[in-house]
């Protein structure tokens, strides 16, 4: 502790340290649990959430998946701008194409009738319009409404902010060290989180929000052409989905934002709440409350007058740094089917997991996305994708031989191959790759870097 | 310059010393420097010849006369006696380094 005469800092005992640690692992636990949710709480939370955001309580509808829940959103916002109202409704349920849309559907006629969800929305937005008939481009232009979800997060950053800074400030500088609010949460918090809510939420929605665009398509591609209730030309919703699915994306990654941050301060107030927030507590240890709780959901969508959320998987498996991955199937399963194949974080398609030895170097190097093509590099294997794609030998010493495979828009595949200094039983002498950074350019600097040593230094006496 | 052994995937540098808070690990049979997580197999110094200490994430071993280092695939080898620093043997991988196990 010292002390500067405005201010005495003082670093965290062990107990704190691993205080914050056990809520970094609550925090995780919660993110990838696949307990079903208690919609009670739930919509308790969510009411409470847009009160604060000076809101009136939403109607909050539940879905079994991510995917359920961008159908949803889609589908709700094409039938309320509706006229012909529950009729509609009863159509597209005869309509639809497959006993996922009727599961879909009576899922939300079972939580809620169309005439009870537009009172919902009438009271929060006036512009709700039931009498004029749906185009095209007002179809569309309903998506925006999504932008809510930025909106709330940011009333609720001002809100947060302001009141957690005239907290903190009194007493922060003096009950932490930077060394306690930046290290230490972001290693047990912010990092673990980012992957799970940046990468596979994220994905999930837009993944979700693509498959969804196709089934709309084909309801009104089926729908008689004088049917003028709801006779949005194809090509014009299909035109327009890019900019759907993109609304999704950025704003679906309000969501673990909102998540990440407050779990930061969260930690630090559970270790030291009562010094920090006082025994009484106050309004912003509440919202952090309340923000924890919503952490419960895996992915939410929040509209003016309703809130979509969708329920937990069924199935989520981790590696052991935490990442999604499954090498034996789908990574993430949800009650509806909906489905993700995912390795060491990254999702790929489900047949690079259900029949990797179909994976070819040509299919490998088509693959636009570099990070899934880094993905299906290791499923397929480094060294025999090095081999295989024929890649040019680039150096060779007496530490072994240095290979370069240029991949489009990505680092280049750099391997080094090594031979056993010790034979095997035949006689022969096995060889093996390891990978190494793609600018060295000999194999002696690549084996000295495997065993993080300048190749000057590198000149082993005796090597077995 | 520093003396350095290579048995498969550990390698060994002399050291003139521990570094300052080096502490000594749990004696067990045998001291193991790295076991295969393929294989099962590890590169081991009996625990009469050696001492291993760890130093944040480093380790090092005090090396005793006869000393040797033994591996099920690998050829032993006799190490001097002395302060040696182990060094696994890393691979690159776009977003992170993994170590590599035999």
């Amino acid at each position: 502790m010292f002390r500067n005469g405005l201010m005495v800092s003082k670093e965290p005992t062990d107990a704190q340290r691993s205080e914050v640690e056990k809520r970094g692992e609550d925090w995780l636990h919660r993110a990838f649990s696949t307990e079903p949710l208690e919609h009670d709480r739930v919509i308790k939370v969510i009411c409470e959430l847009y009160r604060l955001a000076g809101r009136q309580s939403p109607a909050v509808l539940f879905c079994k998946s991510p995917m359920q829940l961008t159908a949803a959103s889609a589908l709700l916002a094409l039938l309320v701008k509706s006229d012909a109202g529950v009729s509609s409704w009863t159509r597209l349920e005869r309509l639809l194409p497959d006993a996922w849309w009727d599961e879909l559907v009576s899922e939300l006629a079972e939580q809620m009738t169309l005439s009870q969800l537009r009172e919902h929305l009438r009271a929060e937005r006036e512009d709700v319009d039931t009498t004029r008939r749906l185009s095209p481009t007002r179809a569309i232009s309903l998506f925006p409404q999504i932008q809510f979800s930025a909106e709330l997060i940011e009333t609720l950053d001002v809100k947060l902010g302001s009141v957690l800074n005239s907290q903190l400030e009194q007493h922060w500088s003096r009950l932490t060290t930077s060394e306690m609010r930046t290290s230490i949460l972001s290693s047990t918090l912010a990092r673990r989180l980012t992957f799970l809510s940046l990468q596979v939420r994220a994905e999930l929605i837009s993944q979700s929000a693509a498959k969804v665009i196709k089934p709309i398509g084909h309801i009104f591609r089926e729908m008689p052409n004088n049917d003028i209730s709801l006779g949005i030309p194809l090509g014009t919703f299909c035109k327009e989905s890019p900019d759907i699915i993109r609304l999704y994306r950025e704003h679906n990654s309000w969501g673990p934002w909102m998540i990440q941050w407050p779990s930061a301060y969260l930690a630090i107030s559970d270790v030291f709440g009562k010094e920090v927030f006082g025994n009484e507590g106050c309004q912003a240890r509440r919202v952090i409350a309340f923000l924890e709780e919503l952490q419960a959901m895996f992915s939410c969508v929040f509209l003016k007058g309703l809130c979509v959320v969708s329920e937990r998987p069924q199935h989520l498996a981790l590696d052991e740094q935490n990442r999604v991955h499954d090498e034996n199937g789908a990574a993430i399963v949800f009650a509806d089917g909906f489905s993700l194949y995912s390795w060491r974080g990254v999702t790929v398609p489900g047949h690079a997991i259900l029949r990797p030895k179909a994976l070819t170097v040509k299919r490998i190097q088509g693959e636009r996305n570099s990070a899934t093509r880094r993905a299906l590099i290791d499923i397929y294997g480094n060294t025999k994708f090095l081999i295989d794609s024929g890649a040019t030998k680039v150096h060779e010493d007496d530490f072994g031989v240095l290979y370069r495979q240029p991949l489009q828009g990505d680092e280049a595949l750099v391997m080094v191959k090594v031979i056993n200094s010790t034979p095997e039983p035949d006689g022969t002498y096995k060889d093996y790759f390891i990978r190494v950074p793609p600018n060295i350019e000999t194999a002696h600097e690549a084996v000295a870097w495997t065993f993080s040593v300048d190749a000057g230094r590198y000149k082993p006496v005796r090597q077995t | 310059m520093d003396t350095i052994y290579r048995q498969g995937d550990v390698l060994i540098i002399s050291v003139d010393s521990l570094p300052p808070g080096a502490v000594q690990e749990e004696p067990a049979e045998r001291v193991v420097l790295a076991y295969g997580e393929v294989t099962g197999h590890a590169h081991a110094l009996d625990s009469a010849l050696a001492i291993a200490y760890r130093h944040n994430e480093d380790r090092f071993i005090e090396a005793r006369r006869g000393a040797t280092i033994v591996h099920e695939e690998h050829g032993p080898i006799v190490l001097p006696p002395g302060y040696y620093k182990v060094v696994r043997q890393r691979e690159y991988t776009p977003e992170e380094i993994r170590r590599v196990c035999d």
